[in-house]
């Protein structure tokens, strides 16, 4: 590929990646940045189908290995989810498309929103995570490996952030709309968010790495699974949002009037 | 003694008038607001502490109980409200006058990212000609959006800022800056 095409899809990449993370950071943007950097990463995202409307062509020809198979469905999703995404957002425009408001019932459309932005991000993560391998190729086996234990601790951690901030609510249309906490410093909520982000891409790599099964497929196994239980660990010694040394930029503040969900229900007890 | 009577009871109108001149000297800013739960209540104080400002609160003749206010459940009746746009809440409690203030904060909680129907019934029952308006609201999380501009249009008079979104438990040195950067 010739250097001024790659440079052009890093960028491409590196900016959706970058718009992501400050996206999920709404209470640190503000409403009306928020709403035109989604202006902003949806040129992003059409410019990257564009550039890789070689893999559109050839999605019927020739052989499905797993890795593929893998791919192209996570893919297929990520797209439907970043759409309807998009597509929601503007529905509820104050200030980039205020006309488009209401178009659909705001109400539905909001949590439609919420739900697939949240599905968006996990997608992107697996998706970045899958192309990880193609990316560290030059690097010796023993740095990778060194590289997927050290990332193998801070997805962990991911994990758990992303558990106790409440995420798997909006995942599963639990979230009529969204409770931020303003008071947090918003270098922290991005921090977070590159720590969530980082479990997703983990998984996603490690993943990719054994359907690829080109090392052996045990080590990436053994490595997503710690890193699911230093997560699950960590959520489970400590419950209390309030005591918890991360406090949460997502944090689904006690919901009046009996809104119970999954996550707020344990932290309450 | 007729002299002395006299006197003092020049002196007691005098007091009197006083007293009554006291009573009739209002600030010449407003915080008007609704508030549901408290948090926005809470603001509103804390702003009219800050600016010095007269405290008006929006009363509903029928008051949101808690299962009215149950957003999980569509059928309730903060959720229906909001999903219908003409409809009007009605006010209780005692009315005001708002012919003298130069400056009016007016605010209220997010409900379904928009002002809560009650707050367009009061917009549009009251003359805001001559006066600021600063709209304010407290949320779980949403901005104040189009709510100050949707008041703005229904009220139909006064020169609407743009108004912003206050945390719950603002701190008064926090609302003290808002209020200057609005000068």
């Amino acid at each position: 590929m010739r250097t001024r095409q790659k440079n052009l899809r890093r960028t491409v990449d590196i900016g959706m990646t970058v718009l992501l993370l400050l996206q999920m950071a709404y209470q640190a943007t503000g409403e009306a940045a928020h709403e035109w950097l989604g202006m902003g990463m949806t040129a992003l995202v059409i410019i990257h189908q564009i550039i890789n409307r070689r893999w559109y062509a050839s999605t019927f020809k020739g052989r499905y290995t797993a890795y593929r198979a893998v791919s192209a469905c996570l893919n297929a999703m990520l797209i439907v989810s970043f759409a309807l995404t998009a597509l929601c957002g503007m529905a509820m425009s104050n200030y980039a498309v205020p006309f488009l408001y209401g178009v659909v019932r705001v109400s539905l459309v909001r949590m439609a929103h919420l739900s697939m932005s949240h599905w968006s991000f996990v997608l992107m993560g697996l998706h970045l995570g899958l192309h990880v391998p193609a990316m560290l190729q030059g690097l010796k086996e023993k740095v990778r490996r060194a590289l997927s234990a050290a990332c193998a601790a801070v997805a962990g951690v991911g994990l758990y952030l992303f558990l106790r901030n409440g995420m798997p609510d909006y995942l599963f249309f639990r979230v009529p709309f969204a409770f931020l906490d303003y008071e947090k410093a918003g270098a922290l909520v991005l921090l977070e968010n590159v720590a969530m982000l980082l479990f997703w891409a983990f998984m996603g790599w490690q993943a990719a790495v054994a359907l690829r099964g080109r090392e052996r497929r045990w080590v990436s196994v053994a490595l997503m699974i710690v890193a699911v239980i230093i997560g699950m660990a960590l959520n489970a010694a400590l419950p209390n949002r309030e005591e918890a040394p991360f406090s949460s930029g997502w944090s689904a503040a006690v919901p009046r009037a009996g809104m119970e969900t999954i996550y707020t229900q344990r932290s309450l007890s | 003694m007729k002299k002395a009577i006299a006197i003092m009871m020049a002196l007691c109108l005098l007091l009197g008038v006083g007293a009554l001149a006291e009573e009739t000297v209002r600030s010449d800013a407003l915080v008007i607001y609704f508030s549901a739960t408290g948090t926005t209540k809470g603001v509103a104080e804390k702003l009219a502490n800050v600016t010095g400002a007269d405290l008006y609160e929006i009363v509903p003749a029928e008051p949101y109980t808690d299962e009215d206010l149950n957003y999980s459940d569509r059928s309730t009746r903060a959720t229906r409200e909001q999903d219908d746009p003409q409809t009007r809440p009605e006010i209780g409690g005692e009315d005001i006058e708002l012919t003298g203030y130069a400056t009016v904060y007016i605010g209220y909680p997010i409900w379904w990212g928009e002002e809560p129907r009650i707050m367009c019934t009061f917009v549009e029952s009251h003359d805001f000609t001559g006066i600021t308006v600063i709209p304010f609201c407290t949320s779980g999380g949403s901005g104040i959006g189009r709510s100050g501009d949707d008041l703005a249009q229904l009220a139909g008079s006064g020169d609407w800022l743009k108004g912003a979104r206050l945390n719950g438990n603002v701190g008064e040195d926090e609302l003290r800056a808002w209020v200057d950067g609005l000068k």
